[in-house]
């Protein structure tokens, strides 16, 4: 008689089959609980500023055909720095690659900028068309493999991104193809990357992340030293908060600073954890303005944050830099990095706004991009220009503090530069 | 190894096999049938501006779960007469566990919340222990097929045939979601929408 005839029996040769399958699956996947921050993953020394210059910048980008935007930092351990960012001929354009640059600290130049990804790599890379890509991400490890985290989209807007790892044991000579993780079960879409990785101690990885698909939520994804996805944490909730800026503030304690995209207070949000991640503090508007701009935070070594934003109730013509104590209740103004002429922000003039702008290219390009000032000229009408006249825009920075005191800071200057700025801890002693 | 095989097969499968079932095929002989599952097979890899329309299905749905894979293997081996339609409360069943489960899973993407039920699938302990229970329940209760499923989808996670590390993602996928809720609805649309709300 057949095991069909005898269903008793079948039902008994199968239930051992089936508590095998599951039993493995739950032997082979342990709870993944984030370990404490890693408090000092920065490498070697890096930039050596000297007295006498302890506040310097310049361009790290030095195409003047495109748009440029969305720069992140990180520095390497063979004491030099790597900037990425993404570049096309607008924003969400199919050319727009993502592209790097060192930074030569012998010579404190840099270098020529060069392609990571391309719309066509990535699309290899995945087996998935790919309709645009967004922005990057860069982080040196503890293990000293080079990651890099990207958004690409195959199909809508920035609600339809997906976020890819690209790994180089050759800090940056080489890189792996392209892999996508897998963040959300609609689709895989609406995760995207802004600010910098944090790392735990056991070298795991803290990716902050966003989601703006109906919701604009932030999340904290907890990925392994090889870069799998183990777990994800909400840091906020709705649809009104994006691009969490992460800051470790002890073993297991960790401050995150939002932008605030909602219609309500526009102020910079914060939630903090005190346990490595796991959960968060609904996030509270702060003193700061945001006129839903990205911001970047760092701790300092007099255990402040330094906050670079454009605190503004609406536009990002001016970007400051800010010092606040670790309760983010008292708010110190230390310099503002660069601001339109125009103490509102209003359109200039292009009878007032070229020889301004003129003026701040030379002030941010560093000798040796002073050359690229005609040719960007030529470009600057219809990047920058309107109907109703011109305006400047200085945003989204990302705020590095290396293990040698210094500071580096990297934003869009005019979505045409990445400007870089780097300066002493005495530099910030002295804006006291 | 096996996630590279099953990336390059996933694909085809899920461009070839909706359209085959969606087709009017039933009055054509198993032998032509079986031309135009090979046809449907062939044409996902045909390059358009150099990507197939298997890879440009991927990259509008992802990889499907392996629940979803296994029903339209079954769905095909019915169309094809290799073996015979489920039976049709078993079938039901299934549509109510997926509706249910999506039902669960998705509006919590949303982010209206701090419940994050998608969570779970990483290092899914619970999940699985929860999946393994109810999997016994059904294979107790005779439901074989959904026994079969989710067999199978765990299968697949513990051999990691998908990109994705969460274990919910091949148990469902919104393909499936969707299609079990739009069933479920042109069944009992009468009573979901109340009688005035109706056309006449």
């Amino acid at each position: 008689m057949s095991f069909a005839a005898r269903p008793l029996l079948w039902r008994l040769s199968v239930t051992p089959l089936v508590i095998l399958v599951f039993s493995v699956a739950w032997l082979q996947n342990p709870a993944a609980v984030p370990v404490s921050f890693l408090d000092d993953h920065a490498g070697a020394p890096t930039l050596k500023l000297s007295p006498s210059s302890p506040f310097v910048n310049s361009f790290a980008s030095s195409d003047v055909d495109e748009y440029v935007h969305s720069a992140a930092l990180t520095p390497l351990s063979d004491n030099s720095l790597l900037t990425v960012w993404f570049a096309g001929s607008r924003e969400g354009a199919g050319d727009v690659q993502i592209r790097g640059a060192h930074f030569d600290v012998s010579a404190e130049t840099w270098h020529d900028e060069f392609v990571l990804a391309t719309r066509e790599s990535t699309q290899v890379g995945l087996n998935r068309y790919i309709r645009k890509l967004g922005n990057p991400v860069v982080a040196m490890a503890p293990d000293h493999r080079l990651w890099l985290f990207y958004v690409s989209v195959s199909i809508g807007g920035w609600g339809g991104s997906a976020i890819n790892a690209m790994v180089s044991e050759d800090l940056g000579a080489t890189w792996s193809p392209p892999r996508r993780l897998v963040t959300s079960p609609f689709f895989n879409i609406s995760t995207l990357v802004r600010s910098a990785p944090v790392f735990h101690q056991n070298g795991s990885i803290g990716l902050p992340v966003y989601h703006e698909f109906l919701g604009k939520f932030a999340e904290y994804l907890y990925l392994s030293a090889d870069g799998e996805v183990l777990d994800k944490y909400r840091i906020s909730r709705g649809n009104h908060s994006l691009q969490p800026t992460i800051v470790p503030t002890g073993r297991d304690s960790a401050i995150a600073m939002l932008r605030y995209a909602g219609t309500e207070h526009h102020r910079v949000l914060a939630s903090r954890t005190e346990d490595a991640g796991r959960t968060w503090s609904a996030p509270v508007p702060l003193e700061p303005f945001n006129p839903n701009s990205s911001l970047s935070a760092a701790l300092t070594h007099r255990n402040t944050l330094l906050v670079a934003l454009n605190n503004l109730r609406d536009g990002r013509f001016r970007l400051s830099l800010y010092e606040t104590d670790l309760e983010m209740e008292n708010w110190e103004h230390l310099i503002d990095l660069d601001a339109s002429p125009d103490p509102d922000g209003d359109p200039l003039p292009e009878s007032s706004f070229t020889p301004a702008l003129r003026r701040q290219f030379m002030a941010s390009s560093g000798a040796d991009r002073d050359d690229l000032l005609s040719g960007f000229m030529a470009e600057v009408d219809e990047r920058m220009c309107r109907r109703d006249g011109c305006e400047f825009e200085y945003e989204y920075p990302y705020l590095v503090h290396t293990r040698d005191g210094i500071f580096h800071l990297v934003y869009s200057w005019n979505n045409s530069f990445i400007k870089h700025v780097s300066f002493t801890e005495d530099w910030l002693e002295s804006r006291r | 190894m096996l996630q590279s095989v099953f990336a390059l097969w996933q694909p085809l499968l899920s461009f070839a096999l909706p359209l085959f079932l969606a087709l009017p095929g039933a009055r054509l002989s198993v032998p032509l049938r079986g031309a135009l599952l090979l046809t449907l097979l062939g044409l996902a890899m045909v390059p358009i501006n150099g990507i197939s329309p298997a890879t440009y299905v991927r990259s509008v749905f992802d990889d499907l779960a392996l629940t979803t894979t296994f029903a339209l293997l079954l769905g095909t081996a019915v169309r094809m007469d290799w073996i015979r339609r489920p039976d049709e409360a078993h079938l039901t069943g299934l549509l109510w566990m997926f509706a249910a489960i999506s039902l669960v899973l998705y509006p919590a993407t949303l982010g209206l919340t701090y419940l994050d039920p998608y969570r779970l699938g990483y290092a899914p302990r619970l999940l699985l222990a929860v999946a393994g229970t109810l999997t016994l329940a059904l294979l107790w209760r005779r439901h074989y097929l959904a026994t079969a499923m989710l067999c199978v989808a765990t299968l697949g996670f513990t051999l990691e045939l998908k990109e994705s590390t969460n274990y919910w993602d091949y148990l469902i996928d919104p393909a499936l979601g969707i299609f079990c809720l739009v069933v479920l609805l042109r069944r009992h649309w009468r009573v979901v929408i109340p009688a005035r709300y109706r056309s006449a």
